[in-house]
């Protein structure tokens, strides 16, 4: 087992690993930047090291400084939490370079599936259902050609994309010139490559996605899936598991797809398969995640799993102590991510906390690094804190949250809790009834329904 | 209430530990007299405090990491403030010399500090030298590479916060440098 843990990252998350490096005995090594000098994740670090001022790009994101930490407490293992370096193949491999082990997958499971268009292929060939698409696109008429034969409406994507940049709708042929253009140059922009691809449209789908934890013995096994269709521009907003849209049987069979496929590509770590599914329960692999995400939460409610003490135990060589695919699911759970933003324009609130109170009670958990008198920098992410609650079922767990939001002081800062409180009342929610575009009917734009 | 320089003997009597109170008395009376630099420790918690050039209230820096201990901060003027960890570097108590624009050379590196060029070398630079502006000051060591500091300023040096082989943070005051 690892002598001692650095966690390349901040907030919340960079407290959850201490919360099981403590769990598991591990000393841990605390990074950060000027800024979050009195984080809890400092605080409750055995050691911690300043590596650079406020700006992620000289801090959060300095491999030398990340690295030179590491050595100078004399870590073995870095743990980079979501965001920042999580994803960086280059990033895994200087670790591995200066032996110290990265707790994720490989860096070549990294790489294959932050080039979405690769990974979208390689999952096709390996079995599992894709929308139709193209490859990278080599010519305009290509384009052209290719959209007529999905039928539109199309979508351009960044192959180097993700977290809808560099993506753009086209509803026809005359359009698509222009947007392919505009799609190339936003993507070279955002992630140093024009390649992008087609894939047909879907537009109002669900998106569900399944969590999945691999071994270094070649055992993979799936957690179920989690229910992530509440979104504002592409950032979840709340999510849930079980999906009300998934029976057992197609749990089962796509699990065993995503099982085979992941084995194939030798994948080991915790990682997130994305789907879409459009309105006749279909669903199609859209991309895959290969790190720890936000929601974890809500998957370790339904399991009773501590995934990320799994990451540290995988990491370090240990198989996995699952039987078969899977594990049994209980109950319901759903989580509420809560932002520090203007509940009208939804723009993100920097500030000073000046009164804090986490609510408690039964299937309460609250993931949080914010406390009374915390400044929130507006340096990072608005994310402050993770409300999730499990229930016996799903409308339990919808009223665990109505009372646990009711009950969250947070209070100097605006937060996304009136919000978060609407959805929770809305009725379509409550019957399950909504896709990616849900959300619409809460902005300025659109009356509420 | 008088500051008070800590003795080992003082330090064994007194089981009180910081009051905010008392923190801000202090940084009153550091304003008062002008000090530019000052570090206590008082019952296993140590403050330094460091005022900054141009006329203005002294700001609290937090404990800085001595590499093999924990590196908790202590903010003293915001409350309330995480407790504080366990410092087991010795005693340092002398408040410095004032001096209105005594310069801080901060380490813009994570690494380790080396006060000479190599192992057998004699140090770059030592206490009452004067150094120049883009003179080589130490080297700090991360992954493999020796970056070498120089100075940001002309003067004398009057402090040296470091030990050779000491590891050191981002932001980590080095040296001192009293212009000229």
């Amino acid at each position: 087992m690892f002598g001692k843990i650095l966690i390349a990252n901040r907030g919340e998350i960079a407290l959850r690993v201490i919360c099981a490096c403590k769990e598991l005995g591990i000393p841990t090594v605390a990074v950060y930047s000027e800024a979050d000098r009195y984080s809890l994740h400092v605080r409750f670090a055995d050691e911690a090291v300043c590596i650079g001022p406020a700006r992620s790009s000289e801090s959060y994101l300095n491999v030398a400084a990340i690295i030179s930490a590491a050595e100078i407490t004399g870590a073995d293992a870095i743990h980079p939490g979501y965001g920042f370096l999580a994803e960086n193949p280059k990033f895994a491999e200087v670790c591995e370079t200066c032996k110290l082990t990265f707790i994720g997958p490989p860096p070549q499971a990294i790489h294959l599936m932050g080039d979405k268009n690769l990974a979208r292929k390689r999952m096709a060939e390996l079995g599992l259902p894709v929308l139709p698409g193209t490859g990278v696109l080599g010519s305009e008429e290509e384009a052209l050609k290719a959209a007529d034969e999905i039928g539109y409406p199309v979508m351009v994507k960044a192959s180097a994309g993700g977290g809808g940049k560099g993506m753009r709708i086209v509803n026809a042929a005359e359009d698509l010139p222009q947007l392919l253009q505009t799609a190339q140059n936003e993507a070279e922009a955002s992630f140093g490559s024009s390649d992008v691809y087609l894939e047909k449209y879907i537009p109002s789908p669900r998106h569900i996605e399944f969590q999945v934890m691999a071994d270094t013995h070649g055992k993979v096994v799936h957690l179920g899936e989690r229910e992530c269709t509440i979104q504002r521009r592409h950032q979840k907003v709340l999510e849930e598991a079980p999906s009300t849209q998934i029976n057992a049987e197609t749990r089962r069979q796509m699990g065993c797809k995503i099982i085979r496929a992941l084995r194939e590509v030798g994948y080991t770590n915790a990682g997130t398969v994305e789907f879409l599914m459009d309105g006749n329960r279909n669903l199609y692999f859209l991309e895959m995640n290969t790190r720890i995400q936000v929601e974890h939460a809500v998957t370790e409610m339904v399991t009773g799993l501590d995934l990320v003490k799994m990451q540290i135990q995988v990491a370090a060589g240990l198989p996995l102590p699952i039987e078969g695919d899977t594990v049994g699911l209980r109950g319901h759970a759903i989580e509420c991510r809560i932002c520090a933003e203007d509940p009208e324009t939804f723009a993100p609130s920097a500030g000073k906390i000046t009164g804090f109170h986490v609510p408690g009670g039964t299937g309460v958990r609250v993931d949080t690094a914010a406390y009374a008198e915390s400044i929130i920098p507006p340096y990072y992410d608005s994310l402050i804190a993770k409300l999730v609650v499990h229930g016996e079922d799903r409308s339990e767990a919808m009223q665990r949250m109505v009372r646990a939001l009711e009950m969250f002081i947070i209070e100097g800062i605006s937060t996304s809790i009136p919000m978060q409180e609407k959805i929770l009342a809305d009725a379509d929610f409550r019957a399950g009834r909504f896709d990616t575009q849900f959300l619409n009917r809460f902005s300025r734009n659109g009356a509420g329904k | 209430m008088p500051v008070k320089k800590s003795s080992r003997s003082e330090e064994a009597e007194n089981d009180r530990s910081w009051e905010l109170e008392e923190i801000q008395q202090l940084i009153d009376l550091l304003i008062k007299r002008e000090v530019a630099e000052f570090e206590l420790e008082k019952n296993g918690m140590r403050i330094r405090i460091l005022r900054q050039a141009s006329p203005g209230p002294a700001s609290a820096s937090p404990v800085n990491s001595s590499g093999d201990s924990a590196s908790q901060p202590a903010d003293p003027v915001s409350a309330p403030a995480p407790a504080p960890p366990q410092e087991s570097a010795a005693t340092e108590s002398q408040p410095e010399a004032p001096s209105e624009a005594a310069h801080v050379l901060k380490s813009p590196m994570v690494g380790t500090f080396f006060a000479s060029p190599s192992p057998d070398a004699p140090p770059f630079v030592a206490v009452g030298d004067r150094v120049s502006v883009g003179q080589v000051l130490c080297i700090v060591e991360a992954m493999k590479l020796m970056n070498e500091i120089e100075s940001e300023s002309a003067g004398e040096i009057v402090r040296i916060h470091v030990e050779n082989g000491q590891p050191v943070e981002y932001g980590q005051p080095l040296f001192t440098i009293k212009p000229f």
